[in-house]
């Protein structure tokens, strides 16, 4: 009890601070909105590690200014670095991952797009939390503009929305 | 064989390349219509959006399902999972309105009228949940209606965007196509003319490497010619050498016999004809002598004697020989001897004195009246010596021919002074073989001036003077 109460307040300490230490992973205390499951070194739920909003946002955050295919103009997206939950999760041995979205959609994208590029988990569009509708609410963004080999229908097919759930796999 | 300026003057030459030229930049022209069309809306992105539209379908079923559910057993479905299936199926909604997928949807009045059906009924089911009905019975109902009108456009959409994909890419397939075959035209056309130029150019190559090998075998072949005739030239030099000597010694003894003769008493018919016979002997002899110098020289036979000696004495001695033939032309002969070239040199002394009698000769021969003088000097670490004279000069026209074997300035003048006209060339290669250089200057009517420099060694003068 008192343990939990000393990781629990640790947590707030740290979530205040925005920054979260690496091989601690407190348990989400609002929705979830992802679940990352696979062969993981840091886990909050049993074998799996979920996220609520607060949790992502005390991840490293990252801003991308990027054109999307999907989009007319350049927006500003904000959101946790994927290579900082592969970090937070212990999952660097992982090769691949499997994302899927709220509709059943999923992909397979390589760790190494996530250790490679500064690619986020965008929970923000221009300062605004990314709806339902608006492909929230964690839509993969690679930085297109920032690196123009992106720009390919490989990486457009990675660049998951809605995502709901992911699963780290050899 | 053609210059090569010429060449380029030629049209022919450039022909060829000018239409490589026009096939190569046809090529690129070709390539770069090629990379246009990579450019422009590709096939991929139009299979995006018939995926997409294929995907909106599918959403609207799915929620069209849970709809139904809902309405049949409203306590076995929450709300929340009608609204995220109808935040799924609005979010579809965005791919239709915006980004490269709605200039696809857009291209064709067909696709681009359901879209619009599409976002309309779209928009208003949103309205119903905006307005808190979506959850009563006739909101659901409602929203069932709209989604049943929607399935009918989207079905009908998906497959119209199948048609049009599938002929845009055909279309564009056939283009391509034409491209690439132009392209393959133009390359081949362009290595054809490509290869007559090679073709061209090792023609030329060989061309001129014949030309090359031609003017080789030329060069050789003048070498063999030239060898052998000089190795005449000196054959018939070192005949002559041989003669002339042969010739000598008869002739010495016809000269002194003939001399002997006119000392006997002889009556005064007899003393004309024997002064005759010895006058001829005597030019013969300085023929042959002069015969004699030239062909040792020919035949590079001539041996110098170098000796100590004084310039003073000899330039005396040699002033004395002509002074009797001055007193006759009634000329005046100055000499002046530098004192800084009065020393002891080392030289041959009958040479140099064969060149001072030649040319002073010379200047005694063609001056009627007014002075011959001679100058000895140093000058630049070498000896020079001058003849002047006021003479008749030597005409522009035979100035440049003047140490040619056997030439004299005019063809009278052998006529009106005599002489061999091998002097001078004598003069010459002796000079050369000292060491030293020949030259003059003349103006006509005005007098010669003959010029020579030997490079003189200074002799030690620890014996006297010989000579």
């Amino acid at each position: 009890m008192l343990r939990l109460l000393l990781s629990s307040g640790l947590a707030l300490l740290l979530t205040s601070t925005g920054l979260l230490q690496a091989g601690e992973l407190p348990e989400p205390q609002g929705r979830v909105l992802l679940k990352v499951t696979g062969p993981l070194q840091v886990t909050n739920q049993g074998e799996e590690a979920h996220f609520d909003r607060a949790l992502l946002e005390s991840l490293e955050q990252q801003t991308t200014q990027t054109l999307t295919p999907w989009t007319e103009e350049v927006n500003d997206y904000t959101g946790p670095l994927g290579r900082a939950l592969v970090e937070t999760v212990g999952a660097e041995d992982a090769t691949w991952m499997t994302v899927t979205a709220l509709n059943g959609y999923q992909a397979r994208l390589p760790v190494a797009d996530f250790m490679e590029y500064p690619v986020i988990l965008a929970l923000k569009k221009n300062d605004r939390y990314l709806r339902i509708r608006d492909r929230g609410p964690i839509f993969i963004i690679y930085p297109f503009d920032a690196y123009p080999q992106l720009h390919s229908e490989m990486h457009y097919n990675r660049s998951v929305w809605q995502v709901k759930a992911i699963e780290f796999h050899e | 064989m053609k210059t090569p300026a010429s060449l380029y003057r030629n049209p022919g030459f450039w022909l060829l390349p000018v239409i490589a030229g026009v096939f190569l930049i046809a090529s690129l022209a070709v390539l770069l219509t090629l990379h246009n069309r990579l450019q422009a809306v590709s096939d991929a992105v139009r299979d995006d959006a018939l995926w997409a539209a294929y995907q909106l379908d599918r959403e609207n079923l799915r929620f069209n399902s849970l709809l139904s559910q809902y309405l049949y057993q409203p306590e076995a479905i929450s709300d929340q999972e009608v609204e995220l299936r109808f935040e799924i199926l609005y979010s579809r909604l965005n791919i239709l309105r915006q980004g490269q997928f709605a200039r696809v949807f857009g291209e064709e009045a067909q696709t681009r009228n359901k879209t619009q059906t599409l976002i309309r009924l779209i928009e208003e089911m949103d309205s119903v949940f905006a307005t808190d009905q979506a959850f009563t019975p006739q909101g659901s109902e409602k929203l069932l209606q709209l989604s049943e009108q929607l399935q009918a456009v989207s079905a009908r959409l998906s497959s119209s965007m199948k048609g049009y994909s599938t002929r845009i890419t055909t279309e564009a397939r056939q283009s391509k196509l034409e491209l690439y075959r132009y392209l393959a035209g133009l390359v081949l056309l362009l290595s054809l003319s490509m290869g007559l130029m090679i073709v061209l150019l090792i023609h030329k190559m060989r061309e001129s490497w014949q030309a090359q090998l031609q003017a080789q075998e030329m060069a050789t072949q003048l070498e063999i010619t030239a060898s052998r005739a000089e190795e005449a030239s000196r054959a018939k030099s070192d005949f002559l050498a041989t003669m002339s000597h042969e010739i000598r010694t008869p002739m010495n003894g016809v000269l002194g016999m003939t001399d002997l003769l006119r000392e006997t008493p002889l009556s005064a018919e007899q003393q004309t004809y024997a002064d005759a016979a010895f006058k001829s002997a005597h030019s013969l002899l300085t023929l042959l002598n002069d015969l004699l110098d030239i062909s040792r020289l020919e035949a590079g036979r001539l041996v110098l004697d170098y000796q100590k000696t004084y310039l003073k004495p000899l330039i005396e001695e040699v002033a004395g020989f002509f002074s009797a033939e001055l007193k006759q032309k009634q000329l005046d002969f100055y000499w002046n001897l530098h004192p800084q070239a009065e020393g002891c040199y080392n030289t041959d002394a009958g040479r140099l004195r064969q060149i001072l009698f030649n040319l002073i000769g010379n200047a005694l021969k063609f001056t009627e009246k007014g002075y011959i003088r001679l100058d000895v000097e140093p000058r630049g670490g070498e000896i020079q010596f001058t003849v002047s004279d006021t003479g008749m000069g030597i005409a522009e026209e035979a100035q440049s021919r003047l140490f040619e074997v056997f030439t004299q300035a005019d063809a009278s003048i052998s006529r009106r002074y005599g002489g061999t006209g091998l002097g001078l060339t004598i003069c010459q290669r002796i000079v050369e073989q000292l060491g030293g250089e020949i030259g003059f200057h003349s103006t006509p009517g005005q007098g010669s001036c003959f010029y020579f420099t030997l490079p003189l060694e200074e002799a030690t003068t620890d014996q006297g003077a010989s000579d």
